[in-house]
Formats: C-alpha cells, sequence, structure tokens
C-alpha cells in the first residue's frame, strides 16, 4: 500500500536521507530504527511532504495509486491527516496550548468534510474514550495543560486516527514517557491497528519496543539503510555489525528506552561520511574496502547493507 | 474565575488608593497658597482666608484627603479654583472626547499593526518583511504630535479634506464628531501601530515554529489556516500584553495630540490646570489618567485568563 | 568587528548618532549664524543659500537652531539615561543581593508602581510640583528611567549569580561587593548598554514632548520639541518650520533605537535568529 524506492532528502550540498527504499502492506507495522540524526524524522516527514524549509526529496513514495512526492500542495492536504495520520514525539508542544482536546480532535474531521462541527464533536468523544482517557466528556473540554503526558499522548494518537486514516505515522511517540506508560500506550496502538487494519511506519530508537510492535524493521545509520527483515529473525539473528551493537547495547533484564551507543564513538556530521560505508569509522570490521565502497543489499534471512555481513546461523 | 476577577480586582483598588496617596501627598507639598494665587496681589488676608473656607483649604489634609477619596466615589470632586464650576463636570464633559479618542486610537493601532506584523511574519526574512520591519522603525521614531502636524499639514491646509483642530461635540451626531477626530486619532495610532506590528511579527514567529504546527499541518491544514487558527491565538497573548502597556503612552500621548488639534480634552484640560495652578483639578484628572492605565492592566490581566487557558486559576 | 561592520541597522545607526553628536558638538563653537538673532527683515524664509533650512517666525536661522537644539537633545538623553542607568543598577544590585528576602520584594514593587506611571504624566506631574523647565524635566523622565533599568540588572546579575565562577568566587572568600562589582557588572555590561541606547531615544522623545507642551526646556534655549510648537501657529504660511524638527527629532530616536538593536543582536545572535 505503500513503496518508497530510492527516497533521498537533501538539503542544499547535504544529503539527510540517501537512497532509502521500504514497503508497507495493510495491516503492517514496520519499525524505522536509528539514532538520534540518522534522518527518521526526517523520512515520516518527508512522507507527509513536511519536510523543513530548503529540504527537497527525491525518488518515489507511491501510496494509494499516488506518488506523493509529485502531489501539488493542495493534493497533498487532502492526504494529510485523511488518508496518513501522524503522531509526533513531544506530547507536552505538539498539542495547541490554547485549543481544547476536543476541538483538535475534531479539527481534521471537519477539515476533510467527514462531519459537521456537532458530529465531529461527538467522534472526537468516541475517540477519546477508545484511546482510553478517563472521564472522555471532561477531557473533551480539557485543555492540553490538564493532561499529563501519557494522556496528552493518548490524545494525539485519537487526533491522528480521527479520520480513520489508511496509514499511520508515528515518530517516537513513546520515548518521552516512562515505562509503565509506554507498555500502555504500545498495547493500544497494537489494538487500533488490529481493529482498523491500518499500516503503521513506527518510528524508535529503542530496539526493545520495536520487538513488541513491529512486523518487520529497518535499521538507518547516517540517512541510510543498515539493514531490513522480519524483526524476529532480524533481532534473533543480526547480520550488520551495526544491528549486532545495538542489540548488545540493551541492558539485559531491562530493555527499556536506553539511548542507544552500540559502539565506541559519535555518529559522524553527515558532511563527514566516508565515499562508503556511513558506519566504517565505528565499524570493529571496517576495512578499505567498506571505506571506499558503498556496499551492495546482501539478501540473507535479512538483507544486510554490508560487505563483511555476519553470516547466516 | 469569579475568585480571580474579585482578586484582581481589589489589587486594583488597592493600588488606585495607593496612587491617590501618592499624588495627594505630592501636591500638597506644592510651595505657594493656591487661594492667594488665585485672588492675585490685591488680596487682603481676610478674602483670602474666606475664599480657603469656601475651597476647604483651611481643613486638616487627613479630612480633606478622605473627602477627595469619597468624591471619587460620588463624583462630588469639589470646585475647580480657577474655573470655579464642579471638577467632576468638567471632567465628564472633557471625557466625551478624550475616551472616544484613545478607543478609536486603539482601534486603529491594532486594526494596522497586528495584520502587518503578521505579513511580515508569514513572509519573514523576505523584501516584504525587510520593508515593512523598516517601516516600522519610522513609526517608531516619529513622535506622535509630529504625525499630528504633518497631517494638519497635509489634509487640513494643503487638501483641507478635515478641519485642523477644534470639536463639534456630539450632538450633531456622531458623523462630524468622528471626522473631528479621525486625523488625531491616527497620529496617535501610527506609532503604536509600529511597537504593536514588531511585537506581533516576533511572538507569530516564535509560534510557527512549534511543534503544535506540524500537528495542525499533519492534520490537513494549510500553511494559511494553521497560522490563523493555530499561531495567531498563541502570538496574541505577548501582543495583548504590549497592547497593555501600550494604553498608558496612548493616555499621555492623547495630552500632546490634543494639543495639536486643539480639541477639548482631558489632556488639555490637564495643561490648561498646571497653567492656572488649579490643584483640584490637577489631582483629579492625574488620578483619572493613572487609574485608566491601571485599570487597563487589570483587564489585560483579566484577558490572558480568557486567551491562555494556562493561566485561568482552577 | 567585520561583523558590525555588516550588520545594517547597527551601521546606520551608528552613523546617524555619529552625524549627530558631531553636529552638535560643532555648534559648540561653530554654526551657520547666530542662533538666538532676531531679524525682522527676514521672517518665515524657506531654504535658502543663506537660510540653509529657512527662518523662524523671528527671522532666526532654523539650521543653527536645529544644531544647538541637537546640543540640547543629547544633553538631555545624556543625564536622563544617567540618572535611570545609575541609580536603577544600583537598586536592581541591591534587591539581586537581596534576592527572595523583603528588602527584594519591596524595592522591586516600588519600582512597578512607578513603572505603572507613564512617563510624561509623571514628569507632567513632577514638572506640576517644580514648576517648568529643562532640569525638571530631565530629571522626571531619569527618575522614570529608574524602573527599566532597575528589572533589567536585577533580572541578569540574578543569573550571572547562578554560575559556577561566582560561586567558586565566593568560595574563595571574596566579598558580596566585590563580587557584584569584579563578576557582576562586567557580566551585564553588554545589556545595559543596548539598553542606555534605546532609553536615550525615549528620552529624547519624551523632552521633546514636554518641550512641545511647553513644560519642558524654557525660551530662549532652542529645542527641538519647543520649535514644533512655535511652528504650528506659522506653519499655514511655511511649512518647513513644522518639518525639519520633527525631523530631527525622528532621525535621533531612529538612530538610538537601531544602534540599540544592532548592539542587542551583536552581543547576542541568537536573538536575532528568532525574529525579537
Ligand atoms: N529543520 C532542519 N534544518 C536543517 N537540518 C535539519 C533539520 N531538522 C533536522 N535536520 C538534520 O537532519 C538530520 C536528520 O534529522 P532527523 O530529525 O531526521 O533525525 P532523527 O533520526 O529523527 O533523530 P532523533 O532521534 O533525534 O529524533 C540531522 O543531521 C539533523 O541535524
Ligand atoms: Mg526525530
Amino acid at each position: 500500500m505503500i513503496i518508497v524506492e530510492n527516497l533521498s532528502i537533501r538539503l542544499g550540498e547535504l544529503e539527510i536521507v540517501r537512497g532509502l527504499s521500504f514497503t508497507l502492506a495493510p495491516g503492517e507495522v514496520l519499525g524505522l530504527v536509528g539514532e538520534s540524526g540518522s534522518g527518521k524524522s526526517m523520512t515520516a516527514l518527508a512522507v507527509l511532504g513536511l519536510l523543513p524549509p530548503g529540504m527537497r526529496a527525491s525518488g518515489s513514495i507511491r501510496f494509494e495509486g499516488q506518488d506523493l512526492l509529485r502531489l501539488s500542495e493542495r493534493e497533498l492536504r487532502a492526504v494529510r491527516g485523511r488518508r496518513i495520520g501522524m503522531v509526533f514525539q513531544e506530547p507536552m508542544t505538539a498539542l495547541n496550548p490554547v485549543m481544547t482536546i476536543g476541538a483538535q480532535i475534531a479539527e481534521g474531521v471537519i477539515r476533510h468534510g467527514l462531519a459537521d462541527a456537532a458530529g465531529a464533536s461527538k467522534r472526537a468523544l468516541r475517540l477519546i474514550a477508545r484511546v482510553g482517557l478517563p472521564d472522555p466528556a471532561a477531557r473533551l473540554h480539557a485543555y492540553p495543560h490538564e493532561l499529563s503526558g501519557g494522556q496528552r499522548q493518548r490524545a494525539l494518537i485519537a487526533l491522528a486516527i480521527a479520520c480513520r486514516p489508511a496509514l499511520l505515522v508515528a515518530d517516537e511517540p513513546t520515548s518521552a514517557l516512562d515505562v509503565t506508560v509506554q507498555a500502555e500506550l504500545l498495547a493500544l496502538l497494537r489494538e487500533i491497528r488490529d481493529e482498523t487494519g491500518m499500516a503503521m511506519l513506527f518510528i524508535t530508537h529503542d530496539l526493545a519496543v520495536v520487538s513488541r510492535l513491529a512486523d518487520r524493521t529497518l535499521v538507518l545509520y547516517g540517512g541510510r539503510a543498515m539493514e531490513t527483515g522480519a524483526t524476529r529473525a532480524l533481532l534473533a539473528a543480526p547480520r550488520h555489525p551495526y544491528t549486532h551493537g545495538l542489540l548488545a547495547a540493551i541492558p539485559r533484564g531491562n530493555a527499556h528506552a536506553n539511548p542507544l551507543r552500540p559502539m565506541p564513538g559519535q555518529v559522524p556530521e553527515l558532511d563527514r561520511l566516508p565515499p562508503g560505508c556511513p558506519f566504517f569509522g565505528r565499524c570493529p570490521k571496517g576495512d578499505a574496502l567498506c571505506r571506499d565502497v558503498p556496499p551492495p543489499p546482501v539478501p540473507g534471512a535479512s538483507i544486510a547493507w554490508c560487505h563483511r555481513p555476519e553470516a547466516a546461523p | 474565575m469569579l475568585r480571580f476577577l474579585a482578586a484582581r480586582i481589589a489589587m486594583l483598588v488597592a493600588a488606585l488608593a495607593t496612587a491617590a496617596l501618592v499624588i495627594f501627598l505630592v501636591l500638597e507639598i506644592l510651595p505657594g497658597d493656591p487661594a492667594a494665587a488665585m485672588l492675585g496681589v490685591s488680596a487682603t488676608p481676610e478674602t483670602i482666608a474666606a475664599l480657603r473656607a469656601e475651597l476647604g483649604l483651611d481643613q486638616p489634609a487627613a479630612r480633606r484627603f478622605l473627602r477627595w477619596l469619597a468624591g471619587l466615589v460620588t463624583g462630588d470632586l469639589g470646585l475647580s479654583y480657577a474655573y470655579r464650576v464642579p471638577v467632576g463636570g468638567l471632567i465628564g464633559e472633557r471625557f466625551g472626547v478624550t475616551l472616544p479618542l484613545a478607543v478609536l486610537a486603539m482601534l486603529l493601532a491594532a486594526g494596522i499593526g497586528i495584520p502587518l506584523g503578521v505579513a511580515a511574519a508569514s513572509r519573514a526574512n523576505t523584501r516584504l518583511d525587510a520593508v515593512l520591519m523598516g517601516v516600522s522603525q519610522l513609526g517608531l521614531a516619529i513622535p506622535n504630535f509630529w504625525f499630528g502636524l504633518l497631517f494638519v499639514l497635509i489634509f487640513s491646509i494643503g487638501l483641507g479634506w478635515f478641519p485642523s483642530g477644534g470639536f463639534p461635540g456630539w450632538s450633531a451626531g456622531p458623523g462630524p464628531a468622528l471626522h473631528a477626530l479621525i486625523l488625531p486619532a491616527l497620529a496617535l495610532a501610527l506609532p503604536m501601530a509600529a511597537v504593536l506590528a514588531r511585537i506581533t511579527r516576533s511572538a507569530v514567529i516564535e509560534a510557527l515554529g512549534e511543534d503544535y504546527i506540524l500537528t495542525a499541518r499533519a492534520k490537513g491544514l494549510s500553511r494559511a489556516e494553521a497560522l490563523v487558527r493555530h499561531a495567531l491565538r498563541n502570538a496574541l497573548i505577548p501582543v495583548v500584553t504590549i497592547l497593555g502597556l501600550q494604553f498608558s503612552f496612548l493616555l499621555t500621548g492623547t495630552v500632546v495630540v490634543e494639543g495639536v488639534f486643539a480639541l477639548p480634552g482631558l489632556g488639555r484640560l490637564l495643561i490648561q490646570a498646571i497653567g492656572g495652578h488649579d490643584l483640584m483639578l490637577i489631582r483629579s484628572l492625574v488620578l483619572m489618567f493613572a487609574g485608566a492605565a491601571m485599570a487597563v492592566n487589570a483587564l489585560v490581566d483579566i484577558a490572558y485568563g480568557l486567551l491562555d487557558p494556562r493561566m485561568r486559576p482552577a | 568587528m567585520m561583523r558590525a561592520l555588516r550588520h545594517p541597522s547597527f551601521l546606520v545607526g551608528a552613523v546617524l548618532s555619529a552625524l549627530i553628536v558631531a553636529l552638535a558638538l560643532v555648534s559648540l563653537v561653530w554654526t551657520p549664524a547666530d542662533p538666538g538673532r532676531m531679524n525682522i527683515l527676514a521672517r518665515l524664509r524657506p531654504p535658502s543659500a543663506e537660510f540653509w533650512l529657512g527662518t523662524d517666525q523671528f527671522g532666526r536661522d532654523i539650521a543653527s537652531m536645529l544644531m544647538v537644539g541637537a546640543r540640547n537633545a543629547l544633553t538631555v538623553g545624556l543625564v536622563a539615561v544617567g540618572i535611570g542607568l545609575v541609580l536603577g543598577l544600583a537598586l536592581g544590585l541591591l534587591a539581586a543581593r537581596a534576592d527572595g528576602t523583603i528588602l527584594d520584594a519591596a524595592i522591586m514593587r516600588l519600582l512597578d508602581f512607578v513603572f505603572a506611571f507613564p512617563i510624561v504624566l509623571s514628569a507632567i506631574l513632577i514638572v506640576t510640583l517644580l514648576g517648568p523647565g529643562l532640569v525638571e524635566a530631565v530629571v522626571a523622565i531619569g527618575l522614570f528611567n529608574v524602573p527599566v533599568f532597575a528589572r533589567l540588572a536585577r533580572g541578569a546579575a540574578l543569573q550571572v549569580m547562578r554560575r559556577d565562577y561566582i560561586r567558586a568566587a565566593r568560595l574563595a572568600g571574596a566579598g558580596p561587593a566585590r563580587i557584584l562589582l569584579r563578576h557582576v557588572v562586567p557580566n551585564i555590561a553588554g545589556l545595559m548598554i543596548v539598553q542606555a541606547s534605546v532609553q536615550f531615544a525615549v528620552a529624547i522623545l519624551a523632552e521633546a514632548s514636554l518641550s512641545y507642551l511647553g513644560l519642558g526646556t524654557q525660551p530662549p534655549a532652542p529645542s527641538w520639541g519647543r520649535m514644533l510648537s512655535d511652528a504650528q501657529t506659522f506653519m499655514a504660511r511655511q511649512p518647513f518650520l513644522a518639518i525639519f524638527p520633527g525631523a530631527a527629532i525622528a532621525l535621533a530616536v531612529l538612530a538610538f533605537n537601531l544602534l540599540g538593536d544592532g548592539l542587542r543582536d551583536l552581543l547576542d545572535p541568537r536573538l536575532r535568529e528568532r525574529g525579537a
């Protein structure tokens, strides 16, 4: 239902995302994983046509028979919120502080002509109940500051699914929350997916979260794909040294959100990447070939973009 | 909300009472005997004493202060030394000029400044933005009375479209009165519009960078819709604060601009009262101006609650 | 330094204010004509080679009067800002040092109260008390600059005092006065200079208003504001009378506003990017 091919995002000379391809089937959840600055958010914004000014996307994003990258602003507006919903990372700032929760949920419904004001308000009430906010009638008229972080994120989810989109893009929706709330929200998202059959592009830097929700996973580093495959296979036997490192970095027995620091060293600046594999500087296996030649996708139990992939077990 | 209102009004009353005390004390130390000044050099001690009694000046200061405070509520503010008429009546008469002038100026300033600020913000860092901000710098620098003089020069003396001064009163209907007020109101409004445009611009730019704008765009709202429905309402919060602060500048501006256009308002009355050493009048007028500024600040606090639910007391 | 030269508002502001200062200084030793000399035969003249900017109703040379008026305006700005800056800084630092105590609260409430009185209105009250005159007007304007500087100084000083090196200095045994003078004042000086430039413009505007009302500079000393109030009677016959003094006020205010804005940007580039 969505086929992304060869997506690149540039900011002037800088290539923030290069040659990214992935697909999503209805009802499927794809986890997009990577360290901070790896281009996850920009990929999500490219899907909605909401890249920051100055950034250009190339390639193609085929969705419901259209190439989103070639739509006019007006055509994109008909897709945004209606066919593709989005949940943002920061529940504290992603809601307008001076508008009631109900009005913010209803706004998109009215905007897309799915209901009049009264109908949209009723729908908002149902959605608030659906996402598990206590005392929905009161929450309808509540302002964001009257809700806790987890409750606001639920409200944001209600807002994103208000028009029953076919695809939900969720950019680290749980990263700012504590573990128990995180688990509840993941369960909620899974339920909604099961009910509505919508596909989900789920962005996170937390492999533990991916393992609980995503059918398939795509690992991103420096704006390039590192490895992709069925989540289970990928986590059981990672073939890319980077994925390997990510997994090793999860403390045993306590799999909650920790900033990914799989290897010594920092994510290099995008303009200082080597011509070959972006992970070269931090990879324990890197050699001259890795430095100079971009690695091809190597098929196996998963696909790894690596000159020296781990052998399948 | 009611508790908050009551508390804010109580604060206002306390501030007003303090202001009244300060004004009274300041004028009390003023050297010179107003009765003697009014009667001139030929006055005998007996006539001066008689006038002092008539004006109530022979009473102790504390009693006079309390009488004045009571008068502020009842409207009986004593006699003007110079005009020999009740101060309350004088002020009421002139009020009909200054209040409409200030309100008109405020509306013009908001009506000009806020849209220009929004326009500059929505085209931030373009040529339009640069031009608007350059013009607003000029607007900040030009004193309102010079605007007034230029308007008189151009529109009254040059083109003859407007009277160059004076006020026909409201008895002939609102048409002629507004016609006489429009130039002075514009002169007062332009510097204020310049301030508002600059504040609005930076507030809107800041609001447009917030995450909730992205949320709104992701719902399918256009840039313009997100600006109007989401950014503007948030940006208005600082703008209203400035509007309140500017109101006190506006009030003092009326003093000057009423002079330019020979409008019989409170401001001109104040200047005349100072010239005539008319203490009874001065103290009530100064308190009126200060009180109006304080009242507007209280209104701003209340407007905060309406604009920003986070400021609403639970 | 190069950055300063490329910053448009700083550049324009600096050039304009330098020009005004230069004109004021030159007027001490030379003006095109004697600004006080009346000439019945040359009344209300338009600009010409003889009278560059024309003459007033007494035949006095406008250009010369404007130059002397610049001196007047700059003196007003300097003294009023000086009063506001010195007293404001002292009160602000005192409040910051007494942070959280009753003294701090008392100072700040008092300043709030003063601040609630509009500047020209306050000046009117003071002038009523002391009689009209330049000195009275300047003192009035200066006093009502105090809260502006005091609030700014207090806020900035509190921020500086929370920094680690201040704690270190305190632990090393430096007394409070020494900490304020050696560490806090140099750190907030930039901010105060920016505000001084802006208040300078405010003071010039306020003095012009007061003098226009006849409450500021008294004749025969030339003042831009008073020149405008004189012009009002005669501007139907000679419009230039109302144009040049107003332009002088606007230019001076613009100059110091731009200078302040430019300095602020140069001191803190982040502010500019946020569009403030
Ligand atoms: N508005 C912007 N203008 C310019 N560059 C940007 C902007 N936003 C992000 N970038 C750059 O784009 C790159 C990718 O950023 P992105 O936000 O997609 O990372 P991310 O994977 O979402 O990280 P995080 O986990 O921190 O959210 C980074 O190098 C970042 O510096
Ligand atoms: Mg991100």
